[in-house]
């Protein structure tokens, strides 16, 4: 399914801002789901919460009235869905992209701020890939360290599926560049 | 004097859901934003989303005002 997938090997209908005529998506990885599981585990806490909050102690003699009650539940979930909606956005559209030319980390932060960081293939010195500890090798996902021209700094991809065929597409592209030149 | 307590009330989430609304409003620029940086088969159903959410905060603002 597109709409979770966090590994797509030639997105097709993806595009993305500044991209060349004739360059094309060879990769587009985003996080791991296992890393997304401690933002689950706190929605779910939300959407649990007013049910686990004890209400009598907590309004003592006070009556609220009913239209107030619907209000504040349909508030309290509205701001749930607020929390759901950014964590997916801010999922779906943090991505590290490997195209034919380069390799772009697309970043947004907060509700209006974004980084992309971008580096020619024949910009690229070293590509390393690591993995650790038992939940990455189960579920293989893992980090990639690319190491680009000494005055540009490291591309550091966190928490990402199946580092070990990323780094081997990165180094194959590094190599037909050489090759080419 | 007496203070009404549900009239503040009333007023307190009248003003807490216009902000609401405003972080609805901004939700839908980021998601544009996005999109505009990252296309993908998703773009429309996400900006839908979006609207459909600052839809919804609008008329709690509107249904609290009138309501409440």
């Amino acid at each position: 399914m597109q709409a979770f997938a966090a590994f797509v090997k030639n997105p097709g209908s993806t595009r993305f801002d500044n991209q060349e005529a004739g360059e094309r998506i060879l990769f587009l990885v985003r996080r791991h789901w296992f890393m997304q599981l401690p933002r689950v585990f706190l929605i779910l806490f939300l959407i649990l919460l007013p049910l686990l909050l004890p209400w009598p102690q907590i309004l003592g003699s006070l009556v609220v009235p009913i239209r107030y009650k619907a209000l504040f539940i349909l508030l309290w979930y509205l701001l749930v869905v607020a929390v759901i909606f950014e964590s997916y956005l801010n999922w779906y559209f943090n991505v590290f992209l490997i195209t034919t030319d380069r390799v772009l980390d697309l970043d947004f932060w907060g509700l209006l701020y974004k980084n992309i960081s971008e580096a020619g293939i024949d910009h690229l010195e070293d590509v390393t890939s690591s993995q650790g500890g038992i939940f990455q090798s189960i579920f293989d996902y893992g980090d990639i360290f690319v190491q680009t021209a000494a005055e540009k700094r490291e591309f550091e991809f966190i928490g990402v599926p199946r580092p070990a065929v990323i780094r081997g597409a990165i180094a194959t592209l590094m190599g037909q560049h050489q090759d080419d030149h | 004097m007496t203070i009404d307590f549900w009239l503040i009330t009333k007023v307190i989430t009248v003003v807490l859901l216009a902000i609401y609304a405003f972080f609805a409003f901004l939700v839908v620029r980021q998601v544009s934003l996005m999109i505009q940086t990252l296309g993908t088969s998703l773009s429309a159903t996400l900006k839908v989303i979006a609207n459909f959410h600052l839809a919804f905060a609008l008329s709690l603002v509107a249904l609290a005002a009138l309501l409440l």
